[in-house]
């Protein structure tokens, strides 16, 4: 069974949800078109989790819709949703086949299923020869593998990764993002979230950008940076002595990165003024005028409301 | 349903396949018996001193005859102990004195004394003889001119007791005997004119295992309660730090989660009891005790466990879901853990008087109902038809409130790190409905 037509895989339809006296997520709205990467960006205490917990039918909105393939979110839409959480644990005691098989089941997936599911995922893992091993047994990279292994096994149509690359060294990044990407390709949706704005930048087809629990942006990546009407000056440098990067023509902020920078321009600056400008302070060996990072809107939206 | 039954075979199978699992299956049993056998064993040492002081100068060698003989009497056979193994004693015996009067003047007294704090400080007898003891005068134990004195062993076969009855048969034949009476008048004074009869409800006689019953029964529940929902603590603390739970509720609800495992670690739990109760009857059948319980007791046994366990255990894995640690968990279990020492002594105490009033008041509080009620069961008379169906009704209401609290506990406690809840936000969750 997938996804149909054009309803949304997943339908947020202002979700409020409160724990005592502190509102974690505040009247949000989304729509994730089946087949896409979603991602739901911002920093930590931004709601992210909250609201993804509410997808998984773990916390109960307190007004508001979830819906996931175009109905309420139960405990019957679990099996067609694989999810990750941030705070991620397997049972070490037991051996990875029959803990694989434990989660595929629980899912509502037959032993024959899941002989096959197994054996491939556990293929890409490169845990092949370890089936027969116990958990506790693995090294930490070989766990976080095995992890999203746990995800995948039961063949979800959506999958939902809470902060997937979080605590990832860079090979295994690259292995978790081609994982995502395969499974795209196939033709799951993925939702998921990430206070890193560069891996929304590389994966996202779609993005909210979340702050104390309500909506700033949201769009295609086009959208949200068009949206921010004004440019950025994406360069490396090599400052004088004493030199520095404040007091620049028709910038609004700087990002300084140490040998790379990023300037966001006031709406109505010039671009070849500012140039002049940099190189009377020293080298300037890349200079690129386009949209503004993610990360930089992000901050001045983060900014804004602070 | 199907998904409640894999949490619940997998928690059920992960915990029976364990190493601790099948010592405890087996050690239990092992060590439950060396407790009953240990006392008796070390009750009374091998070899016994006793040092006879004979005043009368005519009874120290028949005695020291008596206690030499290694069939010599060792207290009165009981029903109840005929199944146990018992310590049996030999006796040394140093004649001190034979003839002459011994506490008449001070240095005798003295030596009397001095004899006196040996036997007390390294353990052994001092039998005086005096002729009082001839004349079957004054021989209560607070007589402190003539006796056995000696160290406190209680029970049947204490050495103390065995040396007075010999004592007592002696002058008891002598004196017979100085009278020109026949000797087995002794035996027709002595022995009971009638025997105690244990009976059963049935009127049947009632073996000595029955009478161990109710104590065998409530200690079996206890463990089987108690001990086994401490296991669903620690259980469910290790999984919540290894974070697993999150991963789980995306599978399925916390009820079902919570369900699952009470329900296999209960299944652990019968499996223990199943193994301890059919090693119990075969070995008691074997004996030729095997009718000592009814099925119907079978049934109350397992229905008190049942219900029990799913009450007990519904709290123990509401206060495990909201600890980080074991240790926060012990300190929020203290009261609990005290409150749920009560039954077990309270049952004790219910054996003596079944159907008294304070028995008959503890039974209709919901903790303590399963272990009192089943000691009454076992026990006899039986209770009331109406307060078994009456305790049993409070007993599933509660079963069901305590499964409904912790529920609600259960889904905060499981998600929650970090500084751990106090009792007065964990009451708060139980009546905040989700």
């Amino acid at each position: 069974m997938t996804a149909s037509g054009d309803s949304p895989a997943v339908r947020f339809q202002d979700v409020t949800k409160r724990f005592g006296n502190f509102t974690a997520v505040d009247g949000l709205s989304l729509a994730v078109k089946p087949g896409t990467i979603f991602g739901i960006l911002g920093s930590n205490g931004a709601g992210k989790t909250t609201s993804i917990r509410m997808l998984m039918n773990i916390f109960t909105p307190d007004t508001g819709r979830v819906e996931v393939f175009g109905s309420p979110v139960t405990e019957a839409t679990k099996p067609r949703i694989g999810y990750l959480p941030e705070e991620r644990g397997l049972y070490k005691k037991m051996r990875l086949g029959d803990m694989l098989r434990f989660f595929g089941r629980i899912k509502g997936r037959n032993d024959a299923y899941l002989d096959r599911s197994i054996e491939r995922w556990l293929g890409w893992a490169g845990l092949s020869d370890r089936i027969h091993d116990r958990v506790e047994s693995l090294s930490k990279g070989m766990s976080q593998k095995l992890q999203f292994v746990t995800t995948v096994v039961h063949g979800p149509e959506l999958l939902v990764l809470d902060e997937p690359f979080a605590g990832l060294d860079p090979v295994n990044r690259d292995i978790m993002r081609d994982a995502v990407l395969a499974m795209h390709r196939e033709g799951t949706t993925i939702v998921f979230s990430t206070h890193v704005m560069e891996q929304a930048e590389q994966l996202c087809h779609e993005l909210v950008l979340l702050h104390r629990g309500t909506v700033r942006l949201g769009g295609t990546l086009a959208q949200v940076r068009a949206a921010e009407g004004r440019q950025a000056a994406h360069i490396r440098h090599a400052l004088k002595p004493g030199a520095t990067l404040d007091g620049l023509p028709g910038v609004a902020a700087v990002t300084d990165h140490g040998n790379e920078a990023e300037l966001t321009l006031e709406p109505d600056a010039d671009g070849q003024l500012l140039l002049r400008a940099l190189l009377e302070r020293g080298e300037v060996t890349r200079f690129e005028l386009r949209e503004p990072s993610l990360h930089e809107i992000f901050k001045r939206v983060a900014g804004e409301s602070a | 349903m199907s998904r409640m039954w894999h949490i619940l075979k997998r928690e059920y199978l992960e915990n029976v396949r364990t190493k601790a699992f099948i010592v405890g299956l087996i050690l239990t049993p092992v060590w439950m018996g060396l407790i009953f056998v240990i006392p008796l064993l070390i009750s009374a040492p091998d070899t016994i001193r006793v040092v006879i002081v004979d005043e009368t100068g005519s009874l120290a060698g028949p005695l020291t005859r008596i206690l030499s003989d290694p069939e010599v009497p060792q207290g009165p056979e009981m029903p109840e102990s005929r199944s146990m193994p018992r310590a049996k004693s030999s006796f040394e015996v140093v004649i001190e004195h034979s003839s002459g009067p011994y506490a008449q003047d001070d240095a005798g007294r003295a030596r009397l004394e001095a004899l006196k704090r040996e036997a007390g400080s390294e353990g052994h007898y001092v039998v005086v003889l005096t002729q009082a003891v001839l004349e079957k005068r004054a021989a209560g134990e607070g007589e402190s001119e003539h006796g056995v004195f000696g160290p406190a062993i209680r029970g049947m076969g204490s050495p103390g007791r065995v040396i007075r009855d010999a004592v007592t048969d002696l002058v008891t034949k002598r004196l017979l005997a100085e009278r020109e009476l026949p000797s087995d008048l002794a035996e027709i004074i002595q022995k009971p004119a009638t025997g105690f009869h244990a009976i059963d409800k049935t009127g049947a006689k009632s073996s000595g295992f029955g009478a161990m019953l109710p104590i065998m029964v409530v200690m079996l529940l206890y463990m089987g309660i108690v001990g086994i929902s401490q296991m669903l603590i620690s259980n469910t603390i290790e999984e919540k730090a290894s974070r697993v739970y999150e991963v789980l509720l995306s599978s399925v609800s916390p009820f079902q989660l919570m369900a699952g495992k009470i329900l296999g670690i209960c299944g652990v739990g019968l499996t223990l009891l199943g193994f301890w109760c059919g090693g119990g009857l075969a070995a008691a059948s074997m004996q030729g005790s095997g009718d000592i319980v009814s099925a119907a007791q079978i049934a109350w046994f397992a229905t008190y466990y049942l219900l029990g366990f799913l009450m007990i255990a519904s709290l123990f894995v509401a206060v495990g879901s909201a600890c980080n640690t074991i240790k926060e968990a012990q300190n929020l279990m203290a009261p609990l853990s005290m409150l749920l020492a009560l039954p077990l002594i309270v049952s004790m105490l219910t054996m003596s008087n079944p159907n008294g009033t304070t028995s008959t008041v503890m039974s209709f509080i919901p903790p303590f109902t399963p272990f009192i009620m089943m000691t009454r069961l076992a026990s006899v008379p039986t209770p009331p038809t109406w307060q078994v169906w009456a305790t049993l009704l409070v007993l599933i209401v509660s079963t069901y409130l305590a499964i409904r609290f912790a529920a609600r506990v259960f889904r905060v406690g499981i998600l929650l790190h970090g500084q751990p809840p106090s009792l007065k936000q964990i009451l708060r969750w139980m009546f905040t409905a989700e």
